[in-house]
């Protein structure tokens, strides 16, 4: 691990602790949300060691990160929102979407649609593994728990 | 049983306005109702409005409507609010102790300045999470996340419209960027802008979006969609003024 990485976690950790104040998020629930970015560009890194395709490290993580939240949720007694929102936010292509948007409005029509798909299959990757955790566990809460 | 509904209503509307799923929201007021003895619920919950009829074993039929305002995303309101309806599921309270119950519900977000030094952090984090690697940018890149801060708690105040408001900051975050790079203090405003935008994309929801309509909450899920992309349109929109502005990627 090189000092990039290092930088890169560091700086995950942080942002996503910085939203844990911006979106209200308490006591020592913020420092499982700030742990949970942490975890999710860790995770990221690692499985670039062997994995090449970043939309299926986004998909592998996003499902990992949220089942993290999920944990977390009930631990905490408290709804998975909170985890899966705050999180999630390394995730989030800032650049892709930046860099998409300049390609298009500087006539960069390649740049364009190669930053378009890409940001494109990061966002629907990220947004696919929210979904299969949180589905699957609204599912089970309905038709199996009675949770209260 | 009319009142005790009403308090209900409160609560959901509580519930969607501080960020939670509709999957959640219609649970939690069939919970709740049950609890009270309701033979049979109906719930219809959008981020819009939410709609209940309770059928009582005595054969009374209710029906309620009520329609939340400002959603965002308020967590600790989500926390205790979610609380509260496990705690009136299991023990039933009186409509009085409801309504002290729902007073005492904490409004209020971490003061703005603490908020608008988050947003100052957020923006140097991302700067250089995203691959800056020089000091002044990222301090820059604070120093603009944190004066927005201060300039959104204030648009807040005015209660200004949501999407015009990511508009101004998203324009200013880029007018600002541009400008120092201009003046040659920087070499690139990539960085900083895409910081600062990095406090405006989580709170587009989208993912919330899609978990709402894979979930099967269709209709609440294309609301969620058409604002979030209203809301990026916005952004992407102050963005493009200031390219405008400055003839081009600076």
């Amino acid at each position: 691990m090189g000092w990039s990485e290092f930088a890169q976690i560091v700086a995950a950790t942080i942002g996503t602790l910085g939203f844990a104040f911006a979106f209200n998020i308490r006591g020592k629930k913020v420092f499982f949300a700030a742990f949970g970015g942490c975890l999710g560009w860790v995770l990221f890194l690692l499985f670039g060691l062997f994995l090449e395709s970043e939309v299926i490290r986004y998909l592998i993580v996003s499902i990992a990160v949220s089942l993290y939240g999920e944990w977390m949720a009930r631990y905490l007694k408290t709804p998975t929102t909170l985890f899966s929102v705050v999180c999630l936010v390394p995730l989030v292509p800032g650049s892709g979407l930046y860099y998409t948007m300049t390609h298009a409005f500087s006539g960069n029509l390649a740049g364009f649609l190669e930053k378009g798909t890409s940001t494109l299959g990061l966002a629907a990757a990220l947004s696919l593994g929210v979904v299969i955790v949180n589905t699957s566990f609204v599912y089970i809460k309905r038709h199996f728990g009675h949770k209260k | 049983m009319e009142q005790i509904i009403h308090l209900i209503l409160k609560i959901a509307v509580t519930l969607i306005e501080s960020g939670a799923e509709i999957s959640r929201v219609e649970d939690s007021v069939s919970y709740m109702c049950r609890a009270y003895g309701a033979m049979a619920t109906n719930t219809y919950a959008t981020t819009a409005h939410v709609t209940v009829t309770v059928e009582m074993p005595d054969g009374a039929l209710y029906t309620q409507t009520k329609r939340p305002k400002h959603i965002s995303n308020n967590f600790d309101l989500l926390d205790r609010t979610n609380a509260l309806v496990r705690r009136i599921t299991a023990e039933a309270p009186s409509a009085e102790e409801i309504k002290t119950a729902i007073d005492a519900l904490p409004k209020k977000k971490y003061p703005f300045y603490v908020i608008a030094l988050a947003q100052g952090v957020i923006s140097a984090a991302f700067c250089l999470f995203f691959g800056s690697r020089s000091a002044t940018e990222c301090l820059l890149a604070f120093l603009i996340g944190l004066a927005l801060g201060f300039l959104g708690h204030l648009l807040d105040r005015m209660e200004s419209n949501t999407l015009l408001k990511s508009f101004l900051l998203s324009f200013l975050a880029s007018m600002l960027a541009f400008s120092v790079t201009r003046l040659g203090i920087i070499s690139t405003p990539d960085y900083i802008i895409i910081g600062y935008i990095m406090n405006l994309i989580p709170g587009l929801g989208f993912t919330g979006a899609m978990r709402d309509l894979f979930v099967g909450d269709l209709f609440t899920g294309m609301l969620r969609i058409l604002g979030a992309l209203l809301l990026a349109a916005s952004i992407a929109v102050g963005f493009v003024l200031t390219m405008v502005l400055f003839g081009g990627v600076a």
